[in-house]
């Protein structure tokens, strides 16, 4: 039987931030979150690739406790379970030390044959994390999917693009994939998948559990550091146009 | 931009676009219109669009025949369709409760010339693709029933009203309704721009009482949580533009969308919110998204028997929002007292599509000082006495008259 | 206080605090409650420093961490840039354009420009990447390398960098650039900022300093890699400047000896083929209109195509637009969209979200038109027309350019 691990991430539903005038303050728009939208056509591949194979789907998120919700809706979507890492040590990771314990997540879930990322997260936009997690694993990286072909024992063949070439290759298992939107469509949930998500028990792991120094993740390992934030400058003075004759002299 | 208008509403949802249409139609003078969002943005984007006749309680026929009648009057200012499907309704009962309720509606119904019928088991799988009919007892058919986009419906009033001189404001939020010596006199709006007009109507739905609250006035509703679930598209199954159906017994009712299936369900416990809690826009306000499973595990026991495999149907969307419920579940249209000049159409009761041109023209009617069509009296928002909109027991007094509604 | 966040890096300071909140609206992740004083949930904390940076009364601080900060031209120096190139062997324009910041960085720290171009050995990419600034050029050429395959360009990315040791890598922030840079950054263990806006040298600790929209581009995050090298950074197409070509420049070039490379041997290439262009007219064309959700119909659409067409524009359209149904999903600008840089780009009721903004920041020149003037895409725009769509589009049809 395959394993695929599935990396799932909570963002927030919009990433939309108002600057308060007075304050100079962040107001968010909203505290709902929900699954970062690239993640789910991740696990929808490993579902997919499931039914022709027998395989375990293992869906992981890093995060709060309230990304549980997260993996909630991947056991509803058919993951057969759900790992949360989740710890105050693992705060202010940036992708490097993120894709360490996605890394040290998955030596610890044991032999695997492909994991599944989104290609982007709408909160962070970086593209990093799943190459990153396959760097530090030394396996293959599928960036730019265009399509999953057959899949056979100790092979996955894959087409993507690089730059304007079009490439077809077989690569060996263990490997990553990045999935987006434009890879597949989502199938709908239902209420038995509900009811059945309800009775699994979702796994919590933090630094112990990974075996790692909780000092090698977080904010101090982190190579990068975010020293300062600003609200950007407005460069550029708007001229308007008053009718259509501006206009027209505007875009000559 | 102007400064003074005779009547301001706020609130571009149904109720106030449709006050506006309806007051435009009157020549009730320069009318402003405006909304914190886009026009027809908010709840009445996400309401279940189900347009039926007959009802039993007093003057809500008149009320939803008006709407109809709008529909038709501005279709023809307009020269454009507001796409009303003629699909027509059946109410299910299979129940003696249901029975009583159905017998009732078909009285109702034959009094006010709507055309119905008792249908069979056959009829309605022939009508009904996907439900299982043996479960059906007793079925009423009124092939003159109707569903409508709620956002086109609204959007259609806010365009008439525009063509007959209305001016829109949209994403321009209302600060205050500002008042002296006890009548209003004009609205603040967030940006510190005042407008004059000596008289305001608040048509906010479930912000308007946030607008009251400095004025000490209560009116009698809280936000109530509706929603509806849409599945999957199978055309066989859902063909578009079949009848929508009320199940009372399943706390249910349904209709067809382009190939899917839309089911409402009710809770036995209804979820009212706090309006201090609100959000500028509802896609920030959280409607509780568990309930989108928790409330369907409730409710699927009961719809089970029409819809056997509910368990295990591909839910595609679901779509939760707030109606206004009044402790009665009637409307709040009319003179609010303590300042003259200011007029409230809301309390929707999940019948604003519906009533929604019958609550403006009432509304129209009431500020104009025509001689109302319906009595008044049944809609006035101090019915209650004093009321505090912002108390959890009042809130669940609103949730209860949600919770014990007789129909779908 | 339990013991997680006895020892967790943001603490408050309970005796300077005035209980004013402007902590929890500062947190963008919800993670500050206010009781007396503020309360932390470690779980939703990501130490982003928001708070500490919002607070009137100096009551919140960020424990700064104990690493050392390795000052610029120690035992790394160089700030390279890893060339890309398109398939016809050329440079990539992105590649030009991280030259040119180079330069500016290098003159800062007294370093040199240097460029890594693997794989293809063209003389014109050779010479434009002296033309452009590069002052030395290290070329990692392999038969396995005639492909670009991640896998292989990272492994002999890595065996050059761990030799030459650079103190900066830029990388574009392409399809191809954003996965490499990654794999990279994992198999040097530094650090690696993402799709940077703007880069500078702080003037006193010499670090480079990676800048780049957050929070929805509400916000500019400046970010830096005290202890780690090289410091990299991915940096999006169009928004730097590159240099006048001067084609009497010329590198000195440096052959690195890859007579060991091993290629990965769990990837076989089956074939390549060159995609016939047609998505990508959009990245040809001096004009681009943009349109977005504020165009309701379909057949608005159809007469700003016919618009467009007589402007020899072509026409591409917001995510919003696209879910709409009003355009074609290959043709969406934006961030998850393709990024363009024409001379002029015509925004059509596009509100200006982020998502789309970050398409549009290397247009020259940018109008938009839209109802309301409020609308973020003002923000960006160098003229702008506060009008309905419907009631600007006839008198658009009569506007030639």
């Amino acid at each position: 039987m395959k394993r695929y691990i599935v990396f799932l991430k909570q963002v927030p539903q919009s990433t939309k931030v108002e600057l308060n005038p007075v304050t100079k303050t962040l107001k968010r728009s909203s505290a709902l979150s929900r699954t970062n939208p690239d993640d789910l056509y991740a696990l929808q591949m490993a579902l997919d690739l499931k039914r022709d194979t027998a395989a375990e789907v293992v869906a992981v998120s890093m995060g709060p406790a309230s990304a549980e919700t997260v993996l909630r809706e991947a056991l509803q979507r058919g993951a057969d379970r759900a790992i949360l890492l989740s710890s105050p040590a693992f705060a202010g990771s940036d992708t490097w030390c993120t894709s360490l314990v996605l890394a040290a997540a998955v030596h610890k879930i044991g032999a695997y044959d492909l994991l599944f990322f989104g290609k982007m997260a709408i909160d962070g936009d970086t593209a990093q994390v799943g190459p990153e997690v396959a760097g530090q694993l030394d396996i293959p990286q599928v960036t730019c999917l265009s399509a999953v072909g057959q899949l056979t024992e100790h092979t996955i063949s894959v087409s993507r693009k690089a730059g304007a070439y079009l490439q077809r290759m077989e690569i060996e298992l263990p490997c990553a994939v990045m999935v987006s939107r434009e890879n597949g469509e989502l199938d709908c949930m239902t209420l038995s998948g509900w009811r059945r998500a309800q009775r699994q028990e979702i796994l919590r792991w933090d630094e112990k559990d990974l075996g790692i120094d909780a000092s090698s993740v977080g904010l101090y390992a982190s190579p990068t550091r975010v020293v300062s934030t600003a609200v950007p400058v407005r460069k550029k003075e708007i001229n308007w146009c008053a009718d259509a004759a501006a206009f027209a002299e505007a875009i000559k | 931009m102007e400064k003074t208008y005779d009547v301001v509403i706020i609130g571009g949802g149904l109720l106030g676009c449709a006050t506006a249409y309806q007051l435009a139609k009157r020549k009730a003078g320069r009318i402003l219109l405006l909304d914190g969002n886009e026009i027809a943005s908010q709840a009445s984007a996400r309401a279940a669009c189900l347009l039926t006749r007959a009802r039993t309680k007093p003057a809500l026929m008149e009320l939803v025949q008006e709407t109809y009648d709008c529909i038709a009057e501005i279709e023809d200012l307009l020269g454009e369709s507001l796409e009303l499907q003629q699909c027509g309704s059946i109410t299910i009962a299979s129940s003696e409760t249901s029975l009583k309720g159905l017998e009732a509606l078909e009285e109702a119904a034959t009094r006010f010339g709507i055309p119905n019928e008792r249908i069979t088991k056959d009829k309605v799988k022939a009508l009904l693709p996907w439900i299982d009919a043996e479960a059906v007892d007793v079925a009423l058919y009124m092939p003159t029933d109707a569903f409508i986009d709620s956002a086109l419906l609204c959007s259609g009033y806010a365009k008439a009203a525009a063509r007959l001189g209305v001016t829109l404001r949209p994403n321009c939020k209302v600060k205050e309704i500002m008042v002296e010596g006890g009548r209003v006199c004009g609205v603040r709006l967030a940006d510190g721009e005042c407008i004059e007009a000596p008289v305001v109507v608040n048509a906010a739905g479930s912000w308007a009482n946030l607008l009251m609250r400095p004025l000490h006035v209560g009116l009698p509703f809280t936000p109530v949580r509706s929603h509806f679930w849409i599945t999957k598209i199978d055309k066989e199954r859902f063909p578009a533009g079949h009848p929508f159906t009320v199940i009372p017994d399943a706390r249910a009712f349904t209709r067809s969308d382009v190939g899917a299936l839309i089911i409402g369900l009710r809770e036995s416990r209804c979820q009212s919110f706090d309006p201090a809690t609100l959000t500028g826009q509802l896609e920030d306000f959280d409607f509780r998204k568990e309930a989108e499973w928790t409330v369907l595990d409730e409710c699927a026991p009961l719809l089970k028997p029409y819809l056997h495999d509910i368990d295990d149907l591909p839910i595609a969307h679901y779509m939760a929002g707030p109606s206004c419920y009044v402790p009665d579940a009637m409307f709040i249209i009319g003179p609010v007292q303590a300042y003259a000049g200011l007029f409230t159409v809301t309390g929707c009761c999940g019948g604003g599509v519906a009533a929604g041109g019958g609550m403006g023209r009432l509304a129209a009617e009431l500020i104009t000082g025509e001689t109302p069509f319906v009595n008044p009296a049944l809609f006035a928002p101090e019915r209650f006495g004093e009321v505090d909109p912002f108390s959890p027991e009042f809130q669940q007094r609103c949730a209860d008259a949600r919770s014990n509604k007789k129909g779908g | 206080m339990n013991e997680h966040t006895a020892s967790f890096a943001l603490q408050v300071r309970e005796d300077q605090c005035i209980g004013c909140g402007m902590c929890v609206d500062a947190c963008a992740y919800g993670a500050i409650r206010m009781a007396e004083y503020p309360e932390i949930d470690p779980y939703k904390c990501r130490l982003c420093g928001s708070c500490v940076q919002a607070c009137p009364s100096e009551a919140l601080a960020l424990n700064e961490p104990e690493t050392q900060t390795q000052i610029s031209g120690g035992t790394s120096k160089g700030i390279w840039v890893l060339a890309e190139t398109e398939a016809d062997g050329t440079l990539s324009a992105v590649t030009k354009e991280l030259l040119g910041k180079a330069a500016v960085l290098a003159e800062k720290l007294h370093q040199d420009v240097e460029a890594l171009l693997i794989g293809s050995e063209s003389d014109a990419a050779v010479s434009s990447l002296a033309a452009y600034g590069a002052q030395r050029i290290h070329l990692a050429g392999h038969s396995s390398l005639a492909s670009f395959i991640e896998e292989n360009y990272a492994r002999a990315a890595v065996q050059v960098i761990r030799e030459c040791r650079p103190d900066i890598l830029l990388v574009g922030a392409t399809p191809r650039g954003r996965g490499l840079s990654a794999r990279i950054a994992a198999l040097l263990q530094t650090g690696l900022t993402a799709d940077c806006t703007e880069l500078d040298i702080d003037a006193e600790t010499g670090l480079l300093q990676q800048i780049r929209p957050a929070f929805g581009g509400n916000l500019m995050a400046t970010i830096a890699t005290p202890a780690h090298r090289p410091q990299m950074a991915s940096v999006r197409p169009g928004v730097m400047k590159a240099r006048e070509a001067d084609p009497a420049l010329k590198g000195e070039c440096i052959r690195h000896d890859l007579s060991d490379f091993k290629c990965d041997g769990h990837i076989r290439l089956l074939d390549e083929v060159l995609e016939t262009a047609g998505g990508d007219s959009l990245g040809n064309s001096r004009i681009v209109i943009g349109v977005g959700r504020g165009v309701k119909k379909k057949e608005t659409v159809e007469r700003i195509c016919q618009w467009a067409k007589r402007l020899g524009a072509a026409v591409a359209g917001s995510r919003a637009a696209v879910e709409a149904g009003l355009i074609d999903a290959h043709l969406q600008v934006g961030q998850t969209g393709q990024t363009i840089a024409p001379d002029l780009y015509i925004a059509i009721g596009i509100s200006g979200q982020i998502q789309h903004t970050a398409g549009i920041a290397g247009a020259k020149r940018i109008i938009a038109i839209n109802p309301d003037k409020t609308a973020p895409i003002f923000n960006v725009a160098d003229y702008g027309w506060a009008v309905p769509v419907e009631e600007a589009l006839p008198q658009l049809m009569a506007v030639q350019v």
